[in-house]
């Protein structure tokens, strides 16, 4: 009997599995490979045994240092606005005696931003931060003021409004995850802290923020992760430019690989960023274990 | 701190108080259904709203062959993603949900680590095997890329959909003389089918979203997707707002539709990952 369940536990997960290991599995270790071998352009890719140019071409790139500042902004902002106000936001929808159907309705709307599809996104603020058709443009110019207003081609501020951008498409997701952790706090707990004589931030300094203090940190350390590696709204609106100033990692492995086809420079320089979110991770992770 | 009392006008602020903040937070959105409406002759200097409004801007999308062929294309690569993520997801859910084995605890967390995989990475290796193999510049690479970046969602969601269906069910079709695969296929499916459309639909609306491949995989315009196409026309010289914008609205409103019907089913798959740790 119990030699039959294992086997049929086998069989169903078989084709997920097949099907990552060709799709994942593989192209991981083909990435390794282009990365410490491959040299030179095109696909045509043949082994050269040079072991660690591509990564020392990488480092001795000027621009390197400044990339990776600029997509420790961006990541470590959006991140970092994506909680405060996603927790904000689902402190609210979750402790007011407001109506369940209206409490619903407003997280919904609040959603919405997360709905749309990226490259809309990225169109949408392109539009809004336009210096002549955007509607911010528009309205500076109705007052009178003599700024130009065009973040978008600034060196300045292109980083920033992307970040912005990014912040506001994804905040909505991660008010959803945090109301859903603020959700299941035993409400024992809050009557309990009423009884000791705990006002309202006290209950939230030393009540909900320890409660959902894995689930923050586990939600920071995928966000910092992903929106490192995220790539469709940089590319849309800025395509890494003015000069360079809004380039993040994922921005510049995509020109290294598609504009340059310079596949085993770009694939080292991705390869970076993956160390670096495997980094990321394991020491969260430890944090977590600490418990 | 779950406030249980609160005076009436107090909460007739926070009524009026929630609404502006929500109308304000999803303004830039409204602003571009607004702007979907200005006359294609209209100068937008004239004013942050059109003046004047007419529907015909969404007459020159649906006439326009090269966006409906792009919508077109983004259906067949989102609806074939979709679906073969189910066909892989189904047994592998059904599979962590009911059996304990060796290897489980190994492979659904492979799964919670397959996202961290920087996506660009993927498409330089899917991209080179797709030059290799010849279907550079055809849909397949796209669809099975889809696939693969949402299989693990899929897996996690379906696991949490057939968990909540009790075994009893199928036992005693088994009883009746059904085979496993059977009672899966006869008995379960059926019950889980609400799971099933919106884990299906979320699959759906990720690879319509989907940029980074559509661009890599796809050269031939006619074969290019909805994101791929609105994105080279707005990083053009002379951009046609008229048309661009209302395209914008029509491959989004039905998607964010879409989402609101299912997003209480998928609440509890996407959770999954952020509190399980």
């Amino acid at each position: 009997m119990l030699r039959i369940k294992i086997h049929a536990a086998y069989w169903f997960v078989l084709p997920a599995m097949l099907f990552f290991f060709l799709l994942a599995i593989y192209p991981s270790g083909f990435v390794l490979f282009l990365s410490l071998f491959a040299t030179g352009k095109g696909t045509a890719i043949s082994p050269n045994f040079t072991y660690f140019s591509n990564f020392l071409a990488v480092w001795n790139n000027p621009n390197f240092l400044k990339i990776m500042r600029q997509t420790l902004f961006y990541a470590g902002g959006a991140t970092a606005m994506h909680v405060c106000m996603g927790f904000s936001f689902a402190l609210i929808l979750n402790i007011l005696p407001l109506r369940t159907g209206f409490i619903r309705t407003m997280r919904t709307i609040f959603l919405i931003p997360w709905a749309i599809t990226p490259t809309v996104v990225a169109i949408l603020f392109r539009l809004l931060l336009h210096p002549q058709v955007g509607p911010i443009a528009i309205f500076l110019k109705s007052i009178g003021a003599s700024v130009v207003f065009g973040p978008l081609g600034q060196p300045k501020w292109a980083l920033l409004a992307v970040t912005i951008t990014n912040a506001w498409m994804f905040t909505p997701f991660y008010m959803l995850m945090i109301l859903s952790a603020l959700q299941a706090i035993d409400p024992g707990l809050y009557e309990a802290a009423v009884v000791d004589g705990a006002n309202g931030p006290q209950q939230i300094a030393y009540i909900t923020i320890p409660s959902i203090r894995n689930t923050l940190l586990t939600l920071a350390m995928f966000d910092f992760v992903s929106t490192a590696a995220y790539f469709d709204l940089t590319w849309i609106m800025t395509q890494g430019g003015p000069i360079n100033t809004s380039e993040i990692i994922p921005t510049w492995v995509y020109r290294t690989a598609f504009q340059s086809f310079e596949f085993g420079r770009a694939s080292a320089i991705g390869m970076i960023l993956f160390l670096i979110s495997v980094c990321v991770s394991i020491i969260v992770l430890r944090a977590l274990d600490k418990e | 701190m779950l406030i249980t009392r609160m005076p009436n006008w107090q909460k007739a602020f926070w009524y009026v108080f929630l609404t502006i903040l929500a109308i304000i937070y999803i303004s830039p959105y409204l602003w571009m259904i607004m702007s979907s409406f200005r006359p294609s002759t209209e100068p937008f200097a004239l004013g942050i709203l059109p003046h004047t409004w007419t529907g015909k801007n969404y007459l020159r999308v649906l006439q326009d062959k090269e966006l409906m062929s792009s919508f077109f294309n983004s259906f067949k690569v989102a609806f074939t993603s979709a679906g073969l993520a189910l066909v892989l997801g189904i047994p592998a859910g059904y599979s962590f949900a009911r059996f304990r084995f060796r290897g489980r605890d190994l492979m659904m967390s492979f799964l919670m680590v397959v996202p961290t995989f920087p996506g660009i990475l993927l498409a330089i290796t899917l991209f080179v095997m797709a030059v290799k193999l010849g279907l550079y510049d055809t849909h397949y690479p796209l669809i099975l890329a889809n696939t693969l970046i949402n299989l693990p969602f899929t897996i996690w969601n379906l696991r949490t959909v057939f968990e909540a269906i009790t075994r009893e069910i199928e036992e005693s079709a088994m009883v009746e003389g059904c085979s496993r695969l059977q009672a899966l296929l006869k008995v379960v499916l059926p019950i889980a089918l609400p799971g099933l459309a919106s884990t299906f639909a979320f699959v759906y609306i990720l690879s319509w979203n989907e940029y980074l491949f559509a661009t890599t995989f796809i050269s031939t315009a006619e074969k290019r997707l909805i994101t791929t196409t609105m994105a080279s026309a707005i990083g053009q010289f002379n951009v046609d707002y008229a048309k661009l914008i209302p395209a914008s609205i029509l491959s989004t409103i039905p998607l964010i539709a879409l989402f609101m019907v299912i997003q209480r089913y998928i609440i509890k798959g996407l959770a999954m990952g952020s509190t399980k740790g």
